[in-house]
């Protein structure tokens, strides 16, 4: 089984993903293909619009290649794709 | 309506009749939710037999009370007893301890001896370390139950000033009954009328009667089901080849 501890050292981009929570109400259950992320942000195209989402505040569901569907708090996923590899999840609480 | 919650009744573990009297009263004087105190080696399935033999209509909360003099023996104990209990509280005896217990994430509620006023320390530095982890300060009531006059105006000035911190900080406040004797239960309408001796609302009692206790146990249960992977993350369908 894939060990799902890295998912958030993985890259986002390419994967499916719905927005839960958002202080913005207009993004709430949006969904998409992510197509592009910063430090701060993601885009997700719907197919109609590409949208940039600030991870800060929101909760997105991501759909990862096997089927599986994480509930992931955007604050976790701040931080630049190549700086998200390195990091080491210290905390298990 | 508000689901009341008394995260701390302390009864003798080994007296069953006791620990029964206390559920039953809890659920007579309209408790929902309570936490029975365990000591840091209880077996996991004493809490699960006791979670059988208990009314259902009551949801008995896992607690650890954990009481250090160092912050080392503090780290090992909550390394120990983190996954296996919902809600871990720490009695802190010294400022070192405080501290720890407070940047502490896995620390859910910190207490403090009452009968000792300066080992009580809950001041702004301590303030500000909880209110970067989820910590939140535990008032006990039964001391403002039992105690004499003489001691009892220290501590409410004590508490007064505790809660004026709290507020000012942003930490949360859950009020429990400390008790463990059936006739020293209050309903928790009495709790909210005893909380304004030391300057706390009715709704922030209220608060700290259902609410943030409440908040707590749904965290900390979220967390120890199969579905927690990582902080801020969970699954919420397996896929196929899991």
């Amino acid at each position: 089984m894939r060990c799902l501890n890295t998912v958030l050292q993985d890259i986002l981009v390419g994967k499916k993903a719905v927005i839960v929570k958002s202080r913005n109400p207009s993004y709430l259950n949006l969904s998409g293909t992510i197509i592009d992320e910063t430090k701060e942000t993601i885009t997700i195209d719907d197919g109609v619009k590409r949208r940039m989402i600030i991870k800060r505040g929101t909760t997105f569901h991501i759909t990862l290649h096997d089927g599986t569907v994480l509930e992931i708090d955007g604050n976790m996923l701040v931080g630049r794709p190549e700086d998200r590899i390195k990091r080491r999840l210290r905390r298990r609480w | 309506m508000r689901k009341f919650v008394d995260l701390h009744l302390a009864p003798k573990l080994k007296d069953e009749n006791q620990v029964r009297q206390l559920i039953v009263r809890a659920i007579e004087l309209d408790y929902r939710r309570i936490g029975i105190s365990a000591p840091p080696g209880t077996n996991k399935r004493y809490i699960r037999k006791l979670r059988e033999d208990a009314d259902l209509n009551v949801d008995l909360v896992s607690r650890v009370d954990i009481t250090c003099t160092t912050p080392k023996s503090l780290l090992k104990a909550l390394r120990q007893v983190r996954r296996r209990f919902e809600v871990v509280a720490v009695t802190c005896l010294t400022k070192s301890v405080a501290r720890q217990a407070a940047k502490d994430h896995r620390v859910d509620l910190v207490n403090f001896p009452y009968t000792d006023l300066k080992r009580r320390f809950f001041d702004k530095a301590e303030a500000e370390l909880a209110s970067g982890s989820y910590c939140a300060l535990e008032l006990d009531m039964n001391p403002l139950l039992t105690l004499p006059a003489n001691r009892l105006v220290p501590l409410l000035r004590t508490l007064r000033q505790e809660v004026r911190i709290a507020e000012k900080f942003d930490v949360k406040i859950v009020l429990s009954s400390g008790v463990n004797d059936v006739s020293l239960m209050r309903h928790p309408y009495d709790y909210v009328s005893l909380a304004r001796l030391f300057d706390l609302d009715k709704e922030s009692a209220l608060d700290s009667l259902s609410e943030i206790p409440n908040s707590i146990i749904e965290r900390n249960r979220r967390k120890l089901s199969p579905d927690y992977v990582a902080p801020g993350v969970f699954v919420v369908r397996r896929g196929g080849d899991g």
